[in-house]
């Protein structure tokens, strides 16, 4: 890399960053709820050395499973201040660096690869799943991302070196290690569909990740394979996503999308290139993972959108190919800029519009901390059952940590059917069922029904109002 | 590195292909489970065996269970049972002792014959070994000896008949032969793979018709199956993950065994149709695992032997990466211990535990003989062997009176909050009590303390009294 190139992608990362930070620090509280889980586990280990193994709080009581590595290595960062907002945002703009390389590697050209990375600083998924959050995955997509950067060099022994020890820590950090089995799996079908040849080195290592991978998943969630057996790959999660195809690819960002298939399609099937058939391996497991219904949705787009940007790479470099080719090569410089401008117009303002923020007002949890006794449970939506957990300190009776949880799927049903449901009587035994002592209805919950209030509320005396969007179960 | 992995290479032939070692791991193995449980009975089949030899002694061989889901047809197979009987009657041990020493014995015994018999086949010495420590620490082989279960004598009994077999001794031979005619007692599986065994390797060997006087052991098979087993063949519906330990399967094949046996059967492949023997021999027990998943016991045998010769395979491939070869050889093994390693944890708790136990010895003590105790299935042995009262059902579905209807409404009883039908179904299957352990409140049947029975239960003190609450386990009386 030259000096120009290092001046512009340092420039490329500080701006990404700042967008973030900006993003990050606009609202006083992290976007998702499980952000405080995290966090919470993380205290756990400040105090105990360990990571939360049973909650007393969660659904009222149940164990947890987590794999660590994440945690502990915030926990180590966790003196410095907002560290849960300062270095997820540094690991999100760190995918511009490992882009860029990425880029050089499948194209070779600097102006190309700059372009890119400079794509992948602003795609508005991030603002749904990345900015203000303090999750895994703002470790795990960069740590994919040079994963496969590594994978693209292997038969460089540094990188070779590289590769296993990021693989190894990423089995340790998220359960998405299973997404890179696929995508290697993938990999090699579609390397031996085109009849290309995998060294063997490519080979050894592929079958080395595989059983890795196996092997610290099923020494980390031996208790949840034991209780779910072969269900666990489903997550026990009991949310079912709905599919909106132009809400997607509005926040995958229309230029990845454009550039990127137009690019998968001429390294594909013109140009046969072992790095973008990598890229593709990476799109179609993350899509057939999405039609067995074995990722989420917003997952998926997120590590869809990181593929898309790095096969658009390929068109932006065919494209400046192509416009050397014509008379218009003295407007390189122009359609530089002009490409700038559609990054801005096209990402970097849906990017910013794109970020909600979540949580406005959670002083009615600080309420409940002061308010109500230990033992408590209040009923919240599932997107607000950490937040009872950690600013309240209270049981909930359901949140978004499904794995070991009794009986997630009537649960969720359960709940939605005591805000939106209309028989007083139903809604009473469910609440005994779960011995709710509290629920919670803020604005934000009322538009989640699409409700006014609890419809059932005249019909008996057992639920009085105490504030305004709290309801105490007396009887 | 390279030098130092041939240093490891001669410190593991010399340290750990070494048949001590081999030994010493298989009898700690056997014997963990029960220093940390104590010696006592352990799990449902130990408790279920108890009761059946018992029964045996006291009454001879009856026609008719009347415990079992309120009273059944006494359809089980008596190998163990009438084994134990018999080493009680000569030997004037125990049947408490018999049934925690015998399992142990007879492992460690296991393993002295697996060892020998591989040894008999001139394998290579780290293979031999390595097949020892796949078989020790299989979950297979694990679960049949760490306690009493239907596998303890019938596999044992395999490795001893086969071992006779190859010493080519004519009383041996005898000895075996008497050996393989009692296997059909102890179930199908058992005396097919023997049958199997001896018929490929006396092919193997070009001594067919040496065969000949064991296949006549085929009669008293068809004549126990048309007398006990209604549809012939031994066939017990199971689920695919239900192959694989952890996954789904209780005592199963790792992942990681898989794996090596499938690079083993590269191996074999290498030397094409020469081995088309083995191959047939293999696709037959699949064939039959296929059928019933209890095979799987069998199938583990092959798979370490197969498992070891692929990891030697592994081992002696062209890699382009030393360092891939070995941290692969060392997951592959590493997959294999913690198998093992898990098994032998998740077994080392007592079952039924104490404060189980002692609501069962009250249901003993404080109830009518005739009285029928209602439970999770997992209980129903339990029910049956310690308390000496009828279930209502329990985990020998097989045969068992209106076993889908009990099941069907059992799920009703558990998770219906309407009395009136509840009321019904106690009503129709005459139950009296109730017990209700803290792993039933906790998960395996109920989530939260409000759920269906738990809710009834505690909001209707006319028709439920609580007779017993102890350490969280209950024993409610249905007025």
């Amino acid at each position: 890399m030259n000096k120009k190139s290092f001046r512009i992608l340092t420039v490329i990362f500080l701006l990404s960053l700042a967008f973030n930070l900006y993003l990050g620090f606009s609202s006083p509280y992290l976007n998702n709820a499980d952000s405080y889980f995290n966090i919470r586990i993380i205290d756990n280990i400040k105090n105990t050395g360990l990571p939360i193994t049973y909650d007393e709080l969660s659904y009222g009581g149940r164990p947890v499973i987590t794999e660590p590595l994440f945690h502990y290595l915030f926990a180590l960062l966790s003196f410095i201040p907002y560290y849960f907002k300062i270095f997820p945002a540094i690991l999100i703009s760190s995918l511009v660096i490992i882009v860029y390389f990425i880029s050089k590697e499948i194209i070779n050209d600097e102006t190309s690869s700059l372009l890119t990375s400079l794509l992948s600083g602003f795609v508005p998924i991030y603002s749904n799943v990345l900015i203000n959050q303090f999750t895994p995955y703002s470790l795990v997509l960069p740590l994919m991302a040079f994963i496969i950067l590594c994978f693209m060099k292997l038969e460089n022994k540094k990188y070779l070196i590289w590769f296993l020890a990021s693989s190894f820590l990423l089995a340790f950090i998220h359960t998405s290690s299973f997404l890179l089995l696929f995508i290697l799996l993938f990999y090699i079908l579609l390397m031996n569909s085109e009849d290309m040849q995998i060294t063997k080195l490519k080979r050894e290592t592929l079958v080395f990740t595989f059983f890795l991978i196996l092997f610290i998943n099923l020494l980390v969630f031996r208790k949840v394979f034991l209780q779910y057996g072969f269900d666990t790959i489903y997550g026990n999660n009991p949310v079912k996503h709905t599919f909106d195809v132009l809400k997607n690819i509005y926040i995958i960002g229309i230029i990845p999308l454009f550039l990127g298939i137009t690019g998968l399609y001429q390294g594909f099937f013109r140009l046969k290139k072992e790095p973008i058939i990598l890229i593709s391996s990476m799109i179609l497991s993350i899509f057939l993972l999405l039609l067995l219904n074995l990722l989420d949705i917003s997952t998926g787009l997120l590590f869809l959108s990181f593929g898309l940007v790095v096969a658009s790479s390929l068109t932006i470099r065919n494209f400046f190919v192509y416009l050397e080719k014509t008379k218009f090569n003295h407007l390189r410089k122009f359609a530089i800029s002009l490409f700038i401008f559609f990054i801005i117009m096209l990402l970097i303002i849906p990017a910013y519009f794109n970020y909600n923020k979540e949580f406005n007002n959670l002083d009615d949890f600080h309420w409940f901390k002061a308010n109500s006794g230990y033992s408590d449970v209040i009923l919240t939506p599932l997107s607000y059952g950490h937040i009872v957990t950690y600013f309240s300190d209270r049981k909930n009776v359901i949140d978004g940590n499904f794995f070991l949880a009794p009986d997630p799927d009537k649960r969720y049903y359960d709940v939605n059917l005591i805000y939106s449901g209309w028989s007083y009587n139903k809604a009473l035994e469910l609440l005994h069922e779960y011995d709710v002592k509290y629920i919670y209805i803020g604005e934000d919950v009322k538009k989640l029904y699409n409700i006014q209030d609890l419809k059932y509320i005249q019909d008996g005396t057992c639920i009085r109002k105490i504030k305004e969007s709290i309801y105490e179960v007396i009887c | 590195m390279e030098h130092a992995l041939g240093k490891l290479k001669k410190a593991y032939t010399k340290l750990f292909a070494n048949y001590h070692a081999i030994f010493l791991l298989a009898f700690i193995a056997l014997v963990i489970p029960s220093l940390a449980k104590g010696f006592d009975l352990h799990g449902s089949e130990s408790y279920f065996y108890y009761r059946i030899t018992n029964f045996v002694l006291d009454n001879n061989i009856p026609g008719y269970d009347f415990l079992s889901f309120g009273g059944r047809a006494f359809l089980y197979n008596l190998g163990s049972p009438l084994f134990l009987v018999l080493i009680n009657l000569i030997f004037k041990v125990s049947v408490i002792n018999l049934l925690v020493f015998v399992p142990i014995l007879f492992g460690f015994l296991s393993v002295i014959l697996f060892y020998l018999i591989l040894k008999r086949f001139n394998m290579k010495r780290n293979v031999l070994s390595f097949s020892c420590y796949i078989l020790i620490l299989s979950p297979a082989f694990l679960y049949s000896f760490v306690h009493f279960t239907s596998f303890t004598i019938p596999l044992f009994l395999n490795f001893l008949g086969f071992y006779l077999i190859l010493n080519r001794k004519k009383l041996f031979s005898y000895i075996a032969f008497f050996i393989y005619l009692i296997l059909p007692l102890f179930g199908f599986i058992h005396v097919f793979f023997g049958l199997v065994l001896l018929f490929f390797h006396f092919y193997e060997n070009k001594e067919v018709r040496k065969f000949i006087p064991y296949s006549t052991i085929i009669l008293p098979v068809l004549y126990l199956n048309n007398h006990f087993i209604i549809s012939g063949i031994d066939v017990v519906k199971h689920e695919l993950s239900e192959y694989f330990f952890i996954l789904g399967g209780e005592y199963s094949l790792s992942i990681f065994l898989i794996a090596l046996a499938l690079f083993g059967l590269v191996f074999l492949w290498e030397k094409r149709y020469k081995n088309s023997i083995y191959y047939l021999f293999i696709i037959l027990n699949l064939f039959i695992l296929f059928l019933n998943i209890k095979y799987i016991i069998y199938i583990t045998l092959i798979s370490s032997v197969l498992g070891a010769y692929g990891l030697r395979y592994i081992y002696k491939l062209e890699w382009s990466s030393h360092l891939i070869r070995d941290l692969t050889v060392i997951i592959l093994i590493g997959g294999i211990l913690v198998s093992g390693v898990i098994f032998l944890s998740e077994n080392s708790r007592r079952d039924p535990d104490q404060s189980v136990y002692n609501a069962l010895v009250y249901i003993g003590e404080n109830t009518d003989p005739r009285d029928v105790i209602l439970s999770h299935e997992k209980y129903g042995i339990y029910i049956n062997s310690v308390s000496a009262r009828k279930n209502f059902v329990d985990i020998n579905r097989d045969y068992a009176p209106r076993a889908d209807l009990r099941f069907y409404h059992l799920n009703k009883i558990f998770y219906s909050r309407d009395m009136t039908n509840l009321l019904k179904i106690f009503k129709e299957f005459k139950i009296d009590y109730i017990m209700i352990t803290p792993e039933m409140k906790n998960g395996l049947v109920w989530s939260s303390s409000n759920q269906g029975l738990l809710y009834l239960i505690n909001n209707n003190q006319e028709y439920f009294k609580l007779a017993y609450n102890e350490d969280g386990a209950e024993v409610w009386r249905v007025s």
